[in-house]
């Protein structure tokens, strides 16, 4: 039994009770995070204060990706590495909470709960470099850069972190559900997004003279509207999907017929199937339209996240772990989102399970929703975040 | 035609008036210059005048005996266009340029005064000139309306220079000869909200686009074949960012008839496809439809009498037919109120290159052309009052 174990009661600390002794530790961390928020990919301070952080607790790290960090906690033996991620970076959002964590950055603020990841991965390193005699092979502590941008996980990726892990969990604290609850459902989570332009190539005149030339606007809105059909007719009606429209510009005067159209928009589904199609069925309807009214359109489509799709195994590792840090009753049903998460490019490589921790409780944090400028957690879900994430890399580990 | 010699006798005058106005042109409702030395031409020749509708002149040219007001009316106002012509008159005035001919008008007008007051003894009658401002932004003949210009007149006529029919030519139709212009201005309204929940939204694109789509149908299904209608929606401005939707989408468009009736009938049908195609997505659309110029109807009794003048001045032969056109011309509203009409005066030519369409930087014209509509204005003044006096 090496010299570092510690006793209370006569028994060997169970991960519930660290998480519960450090709790402090992650309350007064977050709030450190929370005061200084930074912009994805410019997460300087954060990252500094990480590898600080580690260090103290004799975990070897080091930066990657820019301004994230890779930290490793080994076991007692070989084995398999299993990834916890954390994403670290804040929003360009103006806070307006009145607490003495508030945001010390104007114009910048944690208002999603990064603040919260990134406290409950360190907290979860102290408890398992504290429990690293309990398991073989080790943990990959991934704190991620730019989430918001989502360009984090795929530099992570790029640099080759994945290569070496088996298995990967991450999670997202969540002010829809309960503090005290948390949802780690098999099958999709979250949606993918995609986002597009079309630029709408007719050929501009008088108004007087719609003839003379190829207006525009009747292309951008034959567009709009055939566009409808990918939903209502070629996705099947038991695959969530969203096609949207948020921009529409096209010309200059009342009288003067647009000869150009700029149009942008967003995609959304859960089955790397629609995601795949999208851009080649969005394509074809763009195209086809604008040539069927003697015009040219041209989309350029990108993919900023993919649908996050939590392996049925994997989810099931982590609906124990729920079980043994905050009991069977802990554990909800919740339904998927239309939010993304870069966290999707991870399990497109390997494994993985994604799960939404509660932060929720009326009574003690007025509620709002994620990005909002009032946006706050209920703090005692950080106990949970900081458990769960020690105690499924155990479980991982072990089975 | 009598008097020819006394017509043929303002040719040089002309010229040079048209090129001191081309050399100096002024935006609507700035034509202080112009107006200015219209007055100072008018004063040369002894014809008194008032001033109307800012920067406009009325002037009367008195006959010995009374009898019956014919007005005849020029546009004086130029266009924000950099001129790209390299001839000793070009625009010296920056960015502002007489690309559509009103500067020919003008001098047309104080050629025919300068004529009729050498024979106003001989005249029954009363001849009233309407220097007008700013046709261009289609206000200046609807001052000059509420100002009085029409008052005690039985008929009026117009010139419209025209490029696209050869200098030495002249077209003079009767009916509708160029459209209405009413501005549309819609707002379809939803409810905004993230692009990724169109559930919880009203999404205002889809609406409009639909909208644009279904609103053609008027045109193709409503009105029949053989009525000229147009409806273009120049804007469609929506969002901010591709993954919200908007509360709102801003469209602006015109539309173009050729009788009061259909331009009743098409505002209504306008506002009935916006408004039923926004309802059918939940949406609303509050459309706002603002009168702009009626269509320019020509009279077919002062058409016969402008066609005998014409016949006479470039001969039966040169007579030509065009189509009436989609754009507009506020001469609209002296047409409403009385009986009149415009003609095309031929001022283009291939061959000498006056082959830019009115409102180009190269748009020039065939000063030829000047002497026949100094003629046709000085002839319908002349004839009208023979004939109604």
């Amino acid at each position: 039994m090496p010299y570092n174990y510690r006793i209370r009661g006569g028994g060997i600390m169970s991960i519930r009770e660290l998480a519960k002794e450090y709790k402090p530790y992650a309350v007064k961390i977050r709030r450190e995070f929370h005061m200084h928020p930074e912009p994805s990919m410019k997460e300087i301070r954060t990252s500094d204060r990480i590898i600080e952080e580690l260090e103290s607790m004799g975990i070897e790290c080091k930066k990657a990706a820019g301004t994230g960090v890779v930290g490793i906690v080994e076991g007692k033996g070989p084995g398999k590495t299993i990834a916890l991620r954390a994403d670290i970076d804040a929003l360009d959002l103006q806070e307006t909470n009145e607490v003495p964590y508030k945001s010390q950055n104007p114009g910048f603020m944690h208002g999603c709960g990064h603040d919260g990841h990134a406290a409950g991965l360190l907290t979860a390193a102290k408890i398992l470099k504290e429990k690293s005699h309990a398991f073989d092979g080790r943990v990959k502590l991934l704190f991620q850069p730019g989430e918001e941008v989502a360009k984090g996980a795929k530099k992570l990726i790029d640099e080759g972190e994945l290569k070496d892990v088996d298995g990967i969990f991450g999670m997202h604290l969540w002010n829809d559900a309960p503090a005290g609850k948390v949802s780690i459902e098999a099958g999709p989570r979250m949606a993918s997004a995609g986002i597009f332009n079309i630029n709408v190539t007719g050929k501009g005149g008088h108004g007087s003279m719609p003839h003379q030339g190829v207006d525009a606007v009747v292309v951008g809105s034959a567009i709009v509207s055939n566009l409808q059909s990918l939903v209502s007719r070629e996705i099947s009606p038991l695959d969530p999907a969203v096609v949207t429209i948020g921009i529409f510009n096209a010309g200059t005067r009342f009288n003067v017929l647009a000869g150009e159209a700029y149009l942008e928009g967003t995609t959304r589904c859960f089955s790397m199937e629609v995601n795949d199609a999208f851009e080649s069925q969005i394509k074809r309807v763009v195209e086809k339209t604008a040539e069927s009214y003697r015009a040219e359109a041209v989309l350029d489509y990108k993919e900023l996240v993919l649908p996050t799709i939590n392996d049925p195994a994997m989810a099931a590792i982590g609906e124990k772990a729920v079980g043994k840090i905050a009991g069977k009753d802990a554990l909800i049903s919740y339904e998927k989102t239309t939010g993304g998460e870069d966290f999707s490019f991870y399990l497109k490589e390997v494994p993985g399970a994604f799960a939404f921790v509660g932060t929720k409780n009326e009574e003690k944090i007025p509620l709002y929703p994620h990005h909002h400028p009032k946006f706050d957690i209920d703090e005692d879900a950080l106990e949970i975040a900081a458990a769960l994430y020690a105690q499924y890399a155990l479980d991982f580990l072990n089975q | 035609m009598k008097h020819k010699g006394i017509v043929d006798a303002q040719k040089e005058y002309v010229i040079s008036m048209r090129r001191e106005f081309h050399k100096n042109p002024e935006l609507s409702w700035n034509e202080a210059r112009t107006s200015k030395r219209i007055k100072e031409e008018l004063d040369k020749m002894g014809i008194p005048w008032e001033p109307c509708a800012k920067t406009g002149v009325v002037a009367i040219v008195e006959g010995a005996r009374p009898g019956a007001v014919a007005a005849l009316r020029a546009d004086i106002d130029a266009l924000p266009i950099s001129e790209e012509n390299d001839v000793s008159y070009k625009s010296q005035n920056d960015g502002v340029m007489h690309a559509c001919g009103h500067d020919g008008h003008a001098a047309m007008l104080l050629g025919a005064a300068k004529a009729l007051s050498e024979i106003r003894n001989e005249l029954a009658g009363t001849v009233k000139l309407l220097f007008q401002p700013a046709e261009e932004k289609a206000g200046g003949a609807k001052l000059m309306i509420e100002e009085g210009a029409l008052d005690g007149v039985d008929a009026i006529m117009g010139i419209h220079l025209w490029n696209d029919i050869p200098s030495g030519k002249i077209n003079i139709q009767t009916g509708p000869r160029m459209a209405s212009g009413d501005c549309v201005f819609i707002d379809f309204i939803g409810k905004g909200g993230h692009g990724s929940l169109p559930n919880q939204t009203v999404d205002p694109i889809v609406a409009a686009a639909s909208f644009v789509m279904n609103s053609l149908a008027m045109l193709s299904r409503e009105k029949s074949p053989l009525e000229s209608v147009v409806f273009t929606l120049g804007e469609f401005k929506a969002g901010s960012r591709f993954n919200v939707i908007p509360e709102k989408a801003h469209m602006e468009g015109t539309f173009r008839c050729f009788s009061e009736e259909a331009r009743k009938r098409t505002g209504d049908a306008i506002r009935r496809y916006a408004q039923e195609t926004a309802k059918t997505y939940r949406a609303e659309a509050a459309v706002s439809i603002v009168e702009a110029m009626p269509a320019t109807i020509n009279d077919s009794g002062v058409v016969e009498t402008v066609k005998s003048v014409a016949e006479k001045v470039v001969g039966g032969e040169n007579l030509v037919h065009q189509d009436k056109t989609t754009g507009s011309e506020d001469m609209a509203y002296y047409l409403q109120k009385i009986p009149g009409a415009i003609a095309f005066v031929g001022s283009g030519s291939g061959e000498e290159g006056f082959t830019f369409p009115h409102h180009h930087p190269k748009f020039n014209i065939n000063e030829e052309s000047l002497a026949n509509g100094t003629a046709l204005y000085f002839g319908f003044a002349v004839e009208y009052l023979r004939q109604n006096s």
